[in-house]
């Protein structure tokens, strides 16, 4: 019997409802943490976890599929009191109808105590949480939660520190907890199966008991168990309580043993998978605001055998058939992927359809190698949030790096205002000069907050499941913030091109020109508004993202300068290597809010780029050049953690092969990743006008997907003004066929 | 040696097989009524850029790497390209050296010469034919339509050049039934069936605007673009589908 139906209608239910509040983990969660409040806190967020997996609704009726759900209906916030009952303001910028959305609907006995007491919160956070992980499923489908209960007891056995005693203690129990609620699950299935009329979820109901019964504690013995069993430990790690990016790593290599069923039904095979990416978006945190939560498929091994099989094809069937945003889908490329999976990926990117994002096995992989991980390890890459990357069980890029970024652009604005004496300064290499110790400077105070804050989480606000669910965490018996088998802290990054194009700036007017003097430019940037004729001066100047080296180096100049510093820094505080990640989501906004006038021509307040390719506006000489200048950062060396490049085309310009050339052209020169748009403004406005039949436009924003209708103004303009950009690029303005 | 530039142009879909870059030359001696841009006509513009062939050589390489995996290539239009025959032949030359696949878009009304010195430097022509009409023609474009059509007949009949026929289609001048089977029956006379492709007027900018009130007035609609196709496919015409 076909679950089509099924998955359509759960579907319909999901993005047809509103976003409200669900208190059930708040109120579980202070329950038990008021109960165990004399308990060591590994201990009381354990117990916790096991309270909310005990007491919660189940869920078996908006998708039946597959048990599993965060709260108890769709799009109902599930908050977590421990990062704090604020909205995350990326999700405010996107949907700002959601501003506002928790007032006056937390109860003050719940404030209080998270405000007032001392319960273990992670000050700071916001409602963002930790997350930026993916666990280890292939220990999960394949060896099941007993396995790592029984080597949770052999560890415990001979046990003498009384620290990792109590952490493999909260381990077990939040273990044990998941296998419980599975079991509840199967319970709860039996019991509606016995009376639901219809016959096809009656199905649905009885295959999900008997799966439940038996994962995640017990290997799954075939695609539905695997997939039951992943939907489960998804959701139970974001009741733990991490917020954004609870990823998925790799799914078609863990489920890969199921490739011959999958062969035998790709459209049920599909249909399912379709199930589990549906139950992951129902993860309630932000209601139909993005979790970021990363599914990657394809990409080769570190002999580089090809990795895709039936299950990467029935991912790619599965997201073709739901347009969901999140989980947000990304392909990762080589010369040797399989045909069919590529050209999927390249059929649904043309179509605009769920919008694969695309990442390159070489260079990726390449950056982990440079930065020290073993070959095979750096080959089993996934994304672990907007475009961050981790390898599932082994290493994260943890939310942690709270102040563990930088914005080139704010440090170019620092340190020109900082200038005692702007006129001094004689030419380009004085003031580069003085940027880098803006930088050095910058990193210290980092670094050393970033580990300060690190260890103040791994006391206030441990995850023993997530935790016990990475490599070797029974023998380390310490939280995954203390303790993995790789360490490579992330250190996030923007406003390159808006930095790039300052310096280009200021080399044109103040030092080839003569126009003006560096005194004067800063002296412009106090005011919140650049004048209208120093503005357009500014403009004549080369700018980034059009393959013209006059630009160019400014930006690769600047890569260099802060890989000395951030060396230089990391030398002199004996830190680890912290790869670095050009990640944007709305946090170009954010950051812009906080950023003066600059000289790249933008107004205090104003966004800073949405990408490390061309700022919007600017890109005349439109996709391959953005690609050309792109290729001139060397990403494996500067950019280990990543870098997001937007790239929008017109429906008429992105065709599969001329999309199948720019991936290889890109790629094949060391391109890292690319994240393609296929966008025409008149359908934009439309769906603004009419997003009632727009449900299914599915759009990349920055670093994440979206429904194009869900979006706010501020991104659906942003989209808007992307796609006008593009018409005009290529076979724009003058035509061959104008002779 | 240098060429006169009206404009360089990457990421071209439209101007031959694959991702190509567009060189624009300065320079033409022809003057349709509708043209979309006046300001490449004359051989000398403030605005043009002078470039040495080597130079421009490198320019027009930058986007090699998506050439191979798209069949593309550099695409010399105008303007009329042939208009600067001798410099062009030396670049077309040059990017052939360089492994280049090299396109001449071109409405041929120029000396024979001109298009013999270039063609053994050409992997493609894509040849306007705007009428067969010799009155139609000299009125709409000042020119003798002899040049153009005796010129593809050469090139059809005496060179086994690869030819890709091009129709700009405009309202008020060839858009017609009466005319377009006119053109239809002279290139099923052609030696060698070559492909025709047609340019509706309406699509000539992707933007939607047109630069001219003469330019917005060329432009036809989807029905006259059906209807063109059908009436020189019954003509025996091979005419290409759009590429999107």
């Amino acid at each position: 019997m076909s679950i089509r139906p099924l998955i359509d209608e759960a579907a319909a239910r999901l993005f047809g409802a509103e976003d409200t509040v669900c208190l059930e983990r708040a109120r579980l969660v202070t329950e038990a943490h008021r109960t165990h409040a004399d308990k060591p806190v590994p201990l009381r967020r354990a117990l916790a976890l096991e309270h909310v997996l005990r007491h919660m609704t189940l869920d078996l009726v908006s998708n039946p599929v597959l048990a599993g759900n965060t709260s108890s209906r769709p799009r109902a916030w599930m908050l977590i009191p421990e990062h704090g009952f604020r909205q995350d303001a990326q999700v405010v910028i996107e949907h700002p109808d959601l501003e506002g959305l928790l007032d006056g609907k937390i109860p003050q006995d719940l404030v209080d105590f998270w405000h007032a007491g001392d319960p273990p919160r992670a000050d700071g956070r916001g409602g963002s949480g930790i997350g930026h992980l993916a666990v280890d499923l292939e220990a999960v489908v394949h060896r099941g939660l007993r396995s790592i209960l029984h080597e949770l007891e052999a560890q415990r056995r001979h046990d003498t520190d009384p620290a990792r005693a109590t952490y493999r203690a909260a381990m077990a129990i939040a273990l044990r907890a998941v296998i419980d609620w599975a079991h509840r699950y199967a319970d709860e299935a039996e019991r509606l199966a016995a009376d639901v009329a219809r016959e096809d979820v009656a199905a649905c109901l009885r295959r999900v008991a008997e799966a439940c019964r038996r994962v995640p504690a017990e290997p799954a013995r075939n695609l539905f168990e695997g997939l039951q069993a992943i939907a489960l430990v998804q959701l139970a790690i974001a009741i733990e309580g991490h917020g954004l990016s609870v990823s998925v790593g790799l799914p078609d290599r863990v489920l890969a043993p199921f490739a011959p069923e999958v062969e035998a039904d790709p459209d049920g095979a599909a249909d399912l998978v379709a199930a589990l990416v549906l139950k992951l978006a129902a993860n309630s945190i932000f209601g139909r605001g993005s979790k970021t939560q990363a599914i990657t498929v394809g990409g080769a091994d570190h002999t580089g055998r090809d990795c895709a099989n039936a299950v990467t094809r029935a991912f790619l069937d599965a997201y073709d058939r739901v347009a969901v945003s999140d989980p947000h889908l990304f392909v990762r490329w080589h010369p040797g992927l399989d045909a069919a999976a590529h050209q999927k990926a390249l059929a649904m990117l043309s179509r605009g359809r769920s919008m694969p994002l695309l990442v390159n096995d070489a260079p990726t992989a390449g950056g982990f190698i440079t930065a020290g991980i073993p070959e095979a390890d750096a080959y089993e890459y996934c994304i672990i949030g907007c475009n961050e990357l981790g390898i599932p069980g082994r290493m994260f890029d943890s939310a942690c790096t709270i102040g563990g970024g930088f914005n080139d652009l704010a440090l170019l604005n620092r340190t020109l205002l900082g200038l005692k004496a702007p006129d001094q300064i004689a030419d380009m290499p004085a003031l580069l000069d003085r940027l880098k110790n803006a930088y050095a400077d910058h990193f210290r105070e980092v670094f050393a907050n970033r580990s300060r804050v690190q260890s103040d989480m791994a006391r206030r606000v441990p995850t023993p499941l997530t935790t016990s669910l990475m490599r070797g965490a029974a023998q380390r018996g310490a939280d995954m913030l203390q303790a993995m088998p790789y360490r490579l802290p992330g250190l996030f990054t923007r406003g390159l091109s808006n930095a790039a194009n300052a310096l280009a700036a200021i080399e044109h007017e103040v030092f080839t020109l003569g126009r003006s003097t560096l005194g004067e430019l800063v002296a412009a940037m106090r005011e919140p508004v650049l004048d209208d004729a120093l503005r357009g001066r500014l403009a004549e100047a080369p700018t980034w993202g059009n393959d013209n080296d006059r630009a160019d180096r400014w930006a690769t100049a600047l890569v260099e300068l802060r890989d000395r510093a951030q060396t230089r820094a990391e030398t002199e505080l004996g830190t680890p290597h912290h790869p670095v990640c050009h990640v944007v989501r709305s946090l170009h906004h954010v950051d812009g809010r906080r950023i003066g006038t600059s000289l790249d021509g933008r107004d205090a307040g104003q966004p800073v780029g949405d990408s490390i390719g061309a700022l919007l506006g600017t890109a005349s000489e439109g996709p391959t050049a953005v690609l050309g200048s792109v290729l001139k950062l060397d990403a494996p060396r500067y950019f280990q953690g990543g870098t997001n490049l937007n790239l929008t085309l017109t429906g008429s310009q992105a065709s599969a092969d001329v999309i199948a050339a720019l991936v290889q052209g890109f790629f094949g020169d060391g391109g890292q990743e690319l994240q393609i748009n296929v966008l025409d403004a008149t359908r934009l406005r439309d769906a603004r006008r009419r997003p009632e039949r727009y449900r299914d436009l599915v759009v990349r924003v920055t670093g994440l997907s979206a429904r194009f209708v869900d979006l706010g103004d501020t991104e659906q303009l942003e989209l808007i003004a992307r796609a006008e950009e593009a018409a005009q690029r290529g076979s724009g303005a003058l035509r061959a066929g104008d002779a | 040696m240098i060429l006169h530039v009206h404009n360089i142009q990457r990421f071209c879909l439209d101007d031959g097989p694959g991702i190509r870059t567009t060189v624009f030359l300065q320079g033409c001696p022809l003057r349709c009524w509708w043209c979309q841009n006046p300001a490449t006509r004359p051989i000398m513009d403030d605005r043009a850029t002078e470039w040495p062939l080597a130079d421009l050589a490198d320019v027009l390489e930058r986007d090699r790497r998506f050439w191979t995996p798209s069949g593309g290539g550099v695409t010399a239009s105008g303007g009329e390209p042939l208009a600067q025959a001798d410099a062009l032949a030396e670049l077309l030359a040059e990017l052939g050296r360089r492994g280049v696949h090299r396109t001449v878009d071109t409405s041929g009304a120029v000396p024979r010469d001109d298009v013999a010195r270039v063609a053994p430097h050409t992997d493609l022509w894509l040849w306007d034919v705007k009428t067969v009409d010799p009155a139609g023609y000299r009125n709409a474009t000042g020119g003798d339509v002899a040049l153009p059509l005796d010129n593809l007949a050469w090139l059809v009949d005496g060179t086994g050049a690869a030819v890709r026929v091009r129709i700009p289609l405009v309202r008020g001048f060839n858009a017609d039934v009466g005319s377009l089977a006119d053109i239809g029956r002279w290139l099923a006379r052609l030696p060698r069936r070559v492909p025709a492709e047609l340019l509706p007027g309406h699509d000539i900018r992707a933007d939607g605007a047109s630069p001219t009130p003469d330019a917005r007035r060329a432009a036809v609609d989807a029905e006259q673009v059906t209807r063109a196709r059908g009436v020189l496919r019954a003509s025996g015409v091979h005419v290409m589908e759009p590429r999107r």
